[in-house]
């Protein structure tokens, strides 16, 4: 069951094609990944979502209707561009930002106790915005986002600025957010940094989208058959139904090899053909990363053009 | 438009708190009479220096000199180049010169100083001069002094506006002048000082990129709204405020002036002030002034005061939301505003065509112009609230005028706040104008 579709978007500007013929279909309580590179078109189709940019044409449906402004305000979206109040309280500013969705002071103030909490800054309420750090700005829009408990999130690159023990702390706390029933769209354009996370992507390069489907598929359908083996003496004399595509590279003392192994039943299979032959230190299968994924698929539509 | 609401409250309580919001309205009320009162201090400081004239008469009729206050006049026998000198090496403030006169001819007479002395200080010679020519005419023509006194008949005509309800009242033009200037200054004042506020309020949001958080919640629309309404609400805070303090400073100031005489620095005033009370013409002449400043009705100028000052916030508050968003800097918001403050300044450089002539036609014209009704109504209601149609019709056009105004700028807005490091012109504001959305 999806919970947003963006349908068939076209948006043109003067000099350029931002989105071209972009659809997107995002399940309910899934974590979507919008990947892409920086320019490729990521932040004009969340804008579309969040109608702050009107499409040249397509639609987008919230959960089978067309999405209406009162959707929109209540999507939790913390766009690319943020920032806060410079001189505002922490407390204070998420009070008004809570306010604008909605949210009653006395609600407000009980959500964000407990996210402070949760996020180990109890003491942060009458701090001044200009006396945070990047982080820590970051933290207070993350919250902002989510206090009013939104069923879609929209989180335009949300780790930027972030160091890699806060980073983790906010996947974690998307992760739980999908877990008691929010749908999270999110962009990047690391796309290395969010493989665990998301149940499906969608990948954009050039305005076009290239690539969609829940992450496991994508990345079962790029495998290549490839194993990694590090292993002490030297490769020779392979069966010819392996094709060896890099054989004893020397790395750390040890030898690296690559084989690829088509229609193979199992690894065992080519385990115990090699365990005769060599002494195996390490035996991979070779799962290509998103980012590897989006290079061959790149090249791809490159091709196409 | 609950969300407005708090927009509007942020907006207001981040005003209010600023120290130079605290500043500005605590200290303007203790200012201006403290510059007043600095200034009169002034004046009386400057009358204790001694100021010597030399009178040289050649006609011989003052020999007695003159009695002048804050001066010391000598009548000196002695030819004009020596007093001359005596000027020359400061050692005397100025040189009053009467030569021969005759009761037909009195020119000639001359002052001469190093230092310009007080505008009216040659006027404090002229009527004690005219009454000893005066006298001697008298003789000459051998009229008697009694019947002459009689002939001098003092005509006043008193102007009397009539009201809505045929009443006549005492109307002042001076309070009515004194009053338009004021108001139509402060609707002035207001509304630049306001209307930058605005624009770097609505910079600020852009430049911080907070903007893009909030329209996600509300309308573009309705945050600058908001935030005009909020600045309006500031703006009539300060005001109230600087009315309190005002009132309060003169109830205080005049209680201890008013009925303790003893504690007041300079007797001599007191004893003008305490004379003059005594004087039956004075009395008259306050209570006549009270009632005048009673006459003017009040209700209608306040409350025409309210919504003028309402709807130009507005329509200018608006365009200058506009140009805040539209811009990366302030330095770059220069060439938008100067268009915008056009006809602000222009109304003040008309106040006085308005003020002269308030029933006028180009005073009717210039009030029914949003653009510069704001300001020049209220040069113009003191004299008389004018006809209902005129007033019906101009509140009309301001209505219509910050609604367009609103409509305008909340288009380029909408755009103007999600743009970064674009290069703004007209035609850019125009392109921005027409997107659909």
């Amino acid at each position: 069951m999806e919970l947003l579709k963006a349908q068939n978007i076209v948006k043109q500007y003067s000099n350029h094609r931002a989105l071209d013929d972009v659809s997107i279909s995002i399940p309910k309580q899934s974590i979507y990944g919008l990947l892409g590179p920086n320019g490729a078109g990521k932040t004009t189709l969340i804008r579309t979502i969040t109608q702050i940019i009107n499409p040249d044409s397509g639609q987008v449906f919230l959960e089978g209707n067309p999405i209406t402004e009162d959707d929109v305000r209540k999507i939790g979206y913390l766009p690319e561009e943020r920032g806060l109040y410079k001189k505002m309280k922490v407390g204070e500013q998420l009070l008004f930002l809570a306010g604008l969705k909605g949210l009653s002071k006395s609600q407000a103030k009980v959500e964000i106790k407990k996210w402070f909490e949760k996020l180990n800054i109890e003491d942060w309420w009458n701090k001044k915005v200009e006396d945070l750090s990047k982080g820590m700005g970051q933290k207070i829009q993350f919250i902002a986002t989510v206090l009013h408990n939104p069923k879609l999130i929209i989180l335009d690159e949300p780790f930027s600025g972030f160091d890699p023990v806060n980073a983790n702390l906010i996947k974690n706390e998307i992760m739980e957010l999908r877990d008691h029933g929010a749908t999270v769209i999110f962009s990047t354009h690391r796309m290395e940094s969010v493989e665990e996370l998301c149940d499906h992507i969608a990948m954009i390069n050039k305005s076009k989208k290239i690539l969609d489907g829940p992450t496991t598929e994508i990345k079962d359908s790029f495998k290549s058959d490839t194993y990694m083996v590090t292993h002490s003496n030297r490769l020779e004399n392979l069966d010819h139904k392996y094709k060896l595509l890099e054989a004893n590279i020397e790395e750390n003392g040890l030898l690296h090899s690559e084989v690829q192994a088509v229609g193979l039943e199992s690894p065992n299979q080519l385990l115990a053909d090699l365990m005769p032959k060599i002494e195996i230190h390490s035996f991979t299968e070779k799962i290509p990363s998103m980012n590897d994924i989006f290079i061959m698929k790149a090249k791809e539509g490159g091709s196409h053009e | 438009m609950n969300k407005m609401w708090v927009i509007f409250e942020r907006e207001y309580l981040e005003r209010v708190k600023k120290k130079s919001f605290v500043i500005a309205t605590l200290l303007v009320p203790l200012i201006l009479p403290a510059i007043a009162g600095l200034a009169i201090w002034l004046t009386s400081l400057d009358s204790g220096e001694e100021r010597i004239v030399y009178v040289i008469d050649e006609s011989g009729l003052y020999q007695d000199g003159f009695d002048i206050n804050g001066y010391t006049i000598y009548v000196e026998d002695i030819p004009l180049d020596s007093a001359r000198d005596e000027l020359k090496y400061d050692e005397i403030f100025g040189i009053l010169y009467i030569p021969k006169l005759d009761i037909n001819n009195t020119s000639g007479i001359t002052f001469e100083s190093k230092k310009n002395p007080e505008i009216t200080f040659t006027n404090k010679f002229r009527g004690p001069i005219r009454e000893k020519i005066d006298s001697l005419k008298l003789i000459e023509y051998q009229l008697d002094p009694e019947i002459v006194a009689k002939l001098k008949t003092n005509i006043r005509i008193e102007s009397k506006t009539m009201t809505d309800d045929g009443e006549s009242k005492d109307s002042n033009r001076e309070i009515s002048f004194f009053l338009g200037y004021a108001m139509a200054f402060l609707m002035y004042m207001f509304v630049v000082v306001y209307g930058n506020f605005i624009m770097q309020s609505v910079l600020n949001e852009k430049t911080s990129k907070i903007v893009e958080v909030i329209v996600s919640s509300v309308k573009p629309f309705q945050l600058m709204l908001g935030k005009v309404l909020a600045n309006a609400a500031v703006a009539f805070t300060q005001f109230g405020i600087w009315i309190v303090l005002m009132l309060t400073i003169t109830t205080v100031f005049s209680a201890i002036v008013g009925f303790d005489p003893s504690a007041s620095s300079s007797p001599e005033v007191n004893e003008i002030i305490q004379e003059a009370a005594k004087n039956k013409d004075f009395q008259q002449e306050s209570q006549k002034y009270l009632e005048k400043l009673y006459a003017i009705p009040w209700a209608s100028i306040i409350g025409l005061f309210l919504f003028y000052f309402l709807g130009g916030f507005l329509l200018f508050g608006a365009l200058f939301a506009a140009v805040g968003s539209a811009v990366d800097s302030i330095q770059e918001a220069s060439q938008f505003v100067l268009p915008i403050t056009i006809p602000i300044i222009a109304s003040i450089m008309l106040m006085g065509v308005v003020l002269q002539n308030p029933d006028g036609n180009i005073s009717t014209i210039l009030t029914i112009i949003p653009f510069t009704s704001p300001v020049l109504m209220m040069a113009r209601i003191p004299y008389g609230i004018p006809e209902a149609w005129e007033v019906a019709l101009s509140m009309i056009m301001l209505v219509a005028g910050f609604i367009g105004t609103l409509w305008v700028a909340g288009r380029i807005y909408r755009v103007g706040i999600l743009m970064h490091g674009a290069k703004v012109s007209y035609k850019v504001l125009i392109k921005w104008f027409m997107t659909k959305q």
